[in-house]
């Protein structure tokens, strides 16, 4: 047994919670575009009361689910709606109720090991890139893996490799890069060490495996959970020093606080206290008067969009405080919803069209912006966000990160 | 006006009525069952939903444990598709005397009823909601029974045998003429109009109005109405019956019946059989009893709580001796031919429980035939009551419905769904559900309001469930009555009816106004008073409640 | 330390949210999700306002006039499309088609203009959830009998796949369609349509259209004001659009003037020391933190909301456990009609503040506004939307 048991009383209250409002169907992104997707209420707390009659549910149902999150930020009742469908679904996979063509594992396979992906992709960067955006091999990837022809597949570029200088001396902080930006966007990993190490930190780099939020989505709930049992090892010695971790995309982060607390192995219980999301994190040093503030001004304007998996975090948005405290840089939250392609839910061929429909109010809003000079950028802190966008808008997309790097006049 | 005529009229159809109405068709006697209201209205529907093992009632009841032991294995057999064999639990915490245990499991051993020993960690892991304080936990084969699933499908297969029964049937009188009793007077409930009925033989299996029956021809009948509260909590906190073991007592019974679980349930005497009002006295005093077994009990959802007659048989010459507590009274049943006291033709069969029916209406069958002269042995123990329902209705159910719907509405439905399943697949529309909570669908509810029975919603919510789950109606209500309506082609009065149905709803609601039950009926008043203003307005001037 | 914490996201809580940015507060907003603004109707309702103010407690007796009539103008300015009074002489239809008095209302809601009508166009969108059209047309009917009522059916190719399926529609995916440019050139086309197929008269038609939510859409607004069309709106059943569309406007205002929105946070567990409030513990994924602030409101919906917890045996309120006012008996026959327990709420003075049961100020720098105070009841006042808007504006001017 290497998850603990959830409180059974805490899961039997937040059932309890439900009041049927339909809040989280009005709201689910899926839902709006995808009828055969019944809803979170639905394919939640309604149908959880009958699960728990032994009723045996279609877990391809539940799999429309893109685990965006937003029903849970949206329930005004507290329900763990997520939860009880990605429960449901790993149930199900793991009875083996959840058969699936060869295709389908075939792509999940593929889909749910970006690391893996990443490290093939990252050894003939060029070649990769050059092959992954050719028409014929896209069509090619879509009638044999079902991977949609025109999904944006992100570049691949040099793998992330951080000297791990640590000084015992100064402060220090581990850092988990997370997939995206270690095999697809490295410059951005090591903007994020160069920030922090203005700020007197020394970061430390484990090779950490994929923190398995795509493994769950892709139905590799086994290969998550010996991932997860992995970075938690690596972990432990530094945490129980009281070392905080950063990560600098949403969904690492959301999955390092809210699931791998529930892993029976050192580390998990106090990891929950000491992940930060990188922005949450360089806000407390600003609160204790720690943050480096040598910043050149800026002109730049800049439309942020906050990402699902960083709203369900319940911290707000410190990068947009932050930003703020650079002097003459504007930021305009663009009070977005969901982009539409939800880690690899959109790169699959037959959410493709969906996730741009989902995402299409965000591009909107972007193209207008734009138009009316409201600002000239988009940033967000999710990676997978950033290449739906620019794929929707056609704008430029970057991480946050580089804003501070631009202005400590670090590039 | 009309004349009935059959060989047997039997009055009420709870559990021992229609069963008797089964036996006797089978055996080839006309038989008219009428029925104040609706099949199970009384205590039928009204209590634990639980199929005895038998074992709760070893140590008190042998007789009554043996009987229920033996039923419990026939129901099974016969009616596979009411029941739900989720095997019970009888849990010693550390308070209980380790005695009483050891005497329960020689009992149970002499009452023929199995009893396995479960390592308590084991339990534990099965059942994380119970109270870490348990000694010694035993497996019975106690299941979970859906008294108005059971008593329509015994109405059902009785007619298929050439059986009447008559809803909204109120019997006012019995016909005296002599010393014979040769048929009843009554009333349309509905319409009030006069019926009157003829027949060879009356028998009374009206429950908890026995006894104003047998009165109106001067018969006493010795049944006190014993008044049992319970809880619904809003979801499955157990995956079977928990007992506590100790000696048979309020609050120690947890029966996970559907989507919900039942708890209860408490004894009091009253005064009429109609009431069925739960007090906020014995809801309070369930939830500390409940702490016995799940000491977190307040944290969990009830969605509401009702209360059950039951019609207690007070032996006066037995050893039972008849105290103030309702549970001093024998639960075995006792079957009077009331030609002792001078009156031909008549009978009652009284007491018991739900488990023991057919075994009850076997006996009074055998009775009646004998009265008759038509000597035909009994077949209800070995002939299923509904036909199973066939692989290729749940495969059509399940590419029609999704698979919460499927289940559920085979479960409701049974063989029947046949018709509802092939509408759907014409016309998709047809599957959306109008109770979300409970998966009922719009075809099932079209379907209800279609029997000539159905005139409220309540009898659509007896019948499909709609509005039994979570929301208790918040949402469904709505849905439900414009079809109602459009049926029986009227639109007003609208709100009358909702408001009727909503306090219906709202009697259960109250005794267990808290959490996010309370939470719901907010929103609930807010649909209905705030968003469709069917509620009085606040003038400002009574002050009610300071 | 931010100049005020809001604890909240419902209507209350918004609008003192907006009023404090504003006047220039840093001001963070915590809410636990979206709210009770999805199932509410988008009406502001003032009830019997006059008779409420002389009601003794009732928070309409504890703000004065002139502060109700500022916070509306406030309100004015915050959403200029609505229109009304404080008292009722708005009209309003019910989800089921029979009208109802209403204070301030969006104006794509107002249904004055049916009592002049001749003819009345039910628009029936295919699939609609919760609405029934054949009983919407006899209401109105009923209510108007002057005009000639036509059920005409609305299907979209958008939402084949739905009806093919035979699933019903919610309101909101109507409403999102409508609100992007391919919905709105097909509304252009479909009314002209609609009007010239079933209406012989050029004056007096009036068309009814559920789910619009024309009032939070300029574009959709343009068109109807282009094509010279009366076009009203019912209220709806949960989730209603122009609920869920009036709260978002509301969140991005508070946004844009400079408030910070932090979703999915619950706020419990004050420090609290020598009547002041210190800080507030946030718990979200992983750490509670504590949130330090100048003054604090509290917005969280009393017993409907959840800020006051209500359980078999106790009764509390979650963030700064404030006495709380507990009516004698609890509930009544009569499920529609006055209910005590409503009445439970935090007792307050004239400047919000939460009041201990000798009368005297619990928190200094705390501010209680909305379902959450006692002595009143949202649905038989009449005045939930009324109570929210005049003490969050209270609230966020004392900040």
């Amino acid at each position: 047994m290497n998850r603990k048991s959830v409180d059974a009383v805490y899961k039997a209250e937040k059932l309890d919670a439900c009041i049927k409002c339909s809040a989280c169907i009005a709201e689910c992104p899926v839902a709006s575009v995808n009828p055969s997707f019944p809803g979170p209420k639905a394919a939640g707390p309604d149908v959880q009361r009958l699960r728990l009659e032994g009723i045996i549910f279609d877990a391809s149902v539940l799999a429309l689910c893109s685990n965006c999150k937003t029903c849970e930020i949206t329930c005004p009742s507290g329900v763990n709606i997520t939860d009880l469908i990605m429960e449901a679904r790993r149930k199900a996979v793991i009875s083996g109720r959840n058969k699936k063509g060869l295709r389908y594992q075939l792509r999940a396979l593929l889909l749910g090991r970006a690391e893996y992906l990443g490290i093939l992709g990252t050894v003939w960067a060029p070649v990769t890139n050059f092959v992954l955006r050719k028409k014929t091999v896209r069509v090619l990837l879509e009638k044999t893996l079902g991977i949609g022809r025109k999904a944006p597949l992100p570049d691949y570029h040099q793998k992330f490799y951080a000297q791990n200088y640590s000084h015992a001396e100064t402060k220090q902080v581990v850092y988990f890069p997370g997939c995206y930006a270690t095999y697809n966007d490295a410059l951005t990993a090591q903007a994020v060490v160069k920030v922090l190490e203005h700020n007197g930190f020394s970061v430390i780099t484990p090779s950490f495996r994929c923190c398995g939020v795509p493994l769950q989505s892709n139905d590799q709930f086994a290969q998550a959970e010996a991932n997860a049992l992995h970075n938690l090892r690596l972990l432990a010695p530094y945490l129980e020093q009281g070392i905080p971790l950063v990560a600098s995309c949403p969904s690492c982060t959301l999955i390092l606080k809210q699931e791998y607390p529930n892993y029976c192995s050192p580390g998990a219980d106090s990891i929950a206290l000491q992940t930060y999301d990188l922005f949450e994190f360089l806000w407390e040093l600003y609160e204790k008067g720690e943050l480096q503030q040598d910043f050149w001004s800026s002109s730049q304007m800049v439309g942020y969009h906050a990402p699902c998996h960083l709203k369900a975090q319940g911290i707000g948005t410190p990068v947009v405080r932050l930003l703020r405290l650079i002097p003459g840089l504007q930021v305009n939250d663009l009070d977005s919803v969901c982009c539409g392609l939800s880690g690899s839910y959109g790169f699959k061929e037959e959410n493709y069209e969906l996730g741009m429909k989902i995402g299409e109010p965000l591009f909107g809003k972007v193209r207008r912006g734009l138009l009316a000079s409201d600002f000239n950028e988009i940033t967000t802190e999710c990676g997978t966000c950033n290449i739906q966008i620019t794929h929707g808008s056609g704008a430029q997309v970057r991480h946050p990160i580089w804003y501070f790097i631009e202005a400590y006049g670090l590039s | 006006m009309v004349d009935y005529q059959a060989e047997v009229i039997i009055i009420g159809g709870g559990a021992t009525g229609v069963g008797l109405l089964r036996d006797l068709s089978m055996r080839g006697v006309t038989a008219l069952l009428l029925e104040q209201g609706d099949l199970a209205h009384g205590t039928s529907s009204r209590f634990h939903g639980l199929l005895h093992s038998g074992a709760r009632y070893a140590v008190k009841d042998p007789l009554a444990a043996a009987e229920c032991a033996l039923e419990n294995t026939i129901l099974k057999r016969i009616a596979p598709s009411c029941i739900v064999e989720c095997g019970g639990w009888f849990v010693q915490m550390a308070e209980d005397d380790p005695e009483y245990t050891a005497n329960w499991v020689q009992k149970c051993a002499e009452a023929s009823i199995a009893v396995r020993e479960i390592p308590v960690e084991e339990a534990y892991a099965q059942e994380p909601l119970l109270r870490r304080a348990a000694v010694r936990v035993f497996e019975v084969p106690d299941a979970a029974v859906d008294g108005f699933k059971l008593v329509w499908a015994n109405a059902h297969s009785a007619t298929a045998y050439g059986g009447v029964y008559k809803n909204y049937h109120q019997v006012d009188k019995l016909v005296r003429e002599g010393n014979r009793i040769t048929g009843v007077w009554g009333r349309l409930q509905r319409t009030g109009e006069p019926f009157r009925a003829r027949s060879t033989v009356v028998v009374n299996s009206a429950g908890a109005w026995a006894p104003e029956l047998a009165a109106t021809v001067g018969v006493t009948l010795d049944v006190v109405a014993d008044k049992g509260t319970l809880l619904a909590f809003n979801h499955r906190l157990f995956q079977r019956v928990i007992n506590r073991l100790r000696p048979p007592g309020d609050g120690d019974i947890f029966v996970p019946h559907e989507s919900i679980t039942v708890f209860g349930t408490t004894s009091d005497f009253v005064n009429s059989p109609n009431d069925n009002s739960p007090s906020g006295a014995e809801v309070q005093k369930l939830m500390s009893l409940g702490e016995g077994l799940v000491p977190e009990i307040e944290r969990f959802r009830v969605i509401r709580a009702f209360a059950g007659v039951r019609p207690l048989y007070k032996e006066t010459d037995s050893d039972t001796i008849t105290t103030e507590k309702g549970r001093e009274v024998s639960r075995e049943f006792a079957l009077i031919d009331h030609y002792e006291q001078g009156v031909e033709g008549f009978l009652s069969i009284v007491g018991g429980k739900f488990t023991t029916y057919r075994l009850m209406a076997e006996r009074t069958a055998d009775l009646v035939t004998r009265r008759l002269g038509k000597l035909v042995p009994c077949r209800t123990a070995a002939e299923t009551i509904l036909p199973e329902i066939s692989p290729a209705l749940k495969t059509l159910a399940l590419k029609v419905l999704p698979w919460g719907a499927a289940s559920k509405m085979l479960e409701r439905v049974g063989s029947d769904a046949e018709d509802l399943l092939r509408e759907i697949e014409l016309d998709p529309a047809k599957g959306r559900m109008m109770c979300e909570c409970e998966m009922v669908s719009l075809a099932e509810v079209e379907k209800a309001v279609s029997d000539e029975d159905v005139h409220f919603l309540s009898d659509i919510r007896r019948k499909t469930r709609l509005g039994m789950g979570t929301c208790q109606g918040a949402f469904c209500g709505y849905r439900a009555l414009p079809l109602l309506r459009l049926a029986k082609d009227k639109y007003a009065p609208f709100r009358e009816e909702l408001q009727d149905f909503l306090d219906q709803r709202w009697k259960g609601i109250r005794p267990v106004l808290w959490g996010a039950q309370l939470r719901e009926t907010e929103l609930t008043r807010g649909i209905y008073a705030g968003l469709l203003c069917f509620g009085e307005r606040s003038t400002g001037q009574a002050d009610r409640g300071e | 330390m931010w100049d005020g914490i809001i604890v909240g996201g419902g209507l209350a809580g918004l609008v003192a949210g907006i009023t404090a940015a504003e006047r220039g507060k840093q001001v963070l907003l915590v809410a636990e999700g979206v709210g009770s603004l999805s199932f509410a109707s988008g009406v502001i309702d003032f009830g019997d306002y006059y008779t409420l103010r002389d009601k003794r407690r009732h928070p309409f007796s504890l703000i004065s006039e002139d502060q109700v009539s500022i916070a509306i103008t406030k309100w004015q300015e915050i959403c200029p499309f609505y229109k009304g009074s404080w008292g009722r002489d708005e009209l309003v239809l019910t989800p089921l088609g029979e009208t109802r008095p209403a204070g301030y209302v969006p104006h794509s809601l107002a249904a004055q203009p049916l009592h002049e009508a001749r003819e009345i166009i039910l628009i029936a969108p295919q699939g609609l959830k919760d609405f029934f059209p054949r009983l919407f047309a006899s209401n109105l009917a009923l209510n108007f009998p002057r005009a000639k009522v036509t059920i005409k059916p609305l299907h979209l190719e958008e939402f084949d796949s739905q009806n093919r399926l035979g699933k019903s529609i919610l309101a909101t995916d109507y409403a999102r369609y409508w609100a992007s440019q391919e919905g709105t050139d097909y509304l252009r086309w479909f009314l002209r349509e609609a009007v010239r197929e079933l209406s012989g008269l050029k004056e007096g038609v009036v068309v009814v259209f559920p789910g619009l939510s024309a009032s939070f859409k300029p574009l959709v607004n343009d068109l109807l004001v282009t094509l010279a069309l009366t076009v009203i709106e019912p209220t709806l059943f949960p989730p209603s659009p122009v609920g869920i569309d009036l709260y978002q406007y509301l969140r991005k205002k508070f946004k844009d003037l400079g408030g910070e929105y932090l979703i999915s946070g619950k706020a419990k567990a004050a420090v609290m020391k020598d009547g002041y409030c210190h800080s507030i513990a946030l718990q979200s994924q992983g750490k509670t933190r504590q949130l330090k602030a100048k003054s604090f409101v509290l917005a969280t919906g009393g017993l409907f909301g959840g800020g006051i917890q209500v359980g078999p045996r106790t009764i509390r309120e979650e963030v700064f456990d404030c006495p709380l006012f507990l009516p004698k008996s609890w509930t009544e026959d009569g499920f529609l009609g006055p209910q005590p327990y409503a009445q439970t709420g935090i007792e307050v003075d004239e400047d919000l503040h939460p009041l201990n049961s000798d009368g005297r100020i619990y928190l200094h720098n705390v501010y209680v506004c909305g379902r959450t105070l006692a002595h009143w009841d949202p649905w038989i006042d009449y005045c939930g939307g009324g109570v929210a808007l005049t003490t969050g504006y209270l609230a966020g001017s004392k900040l």
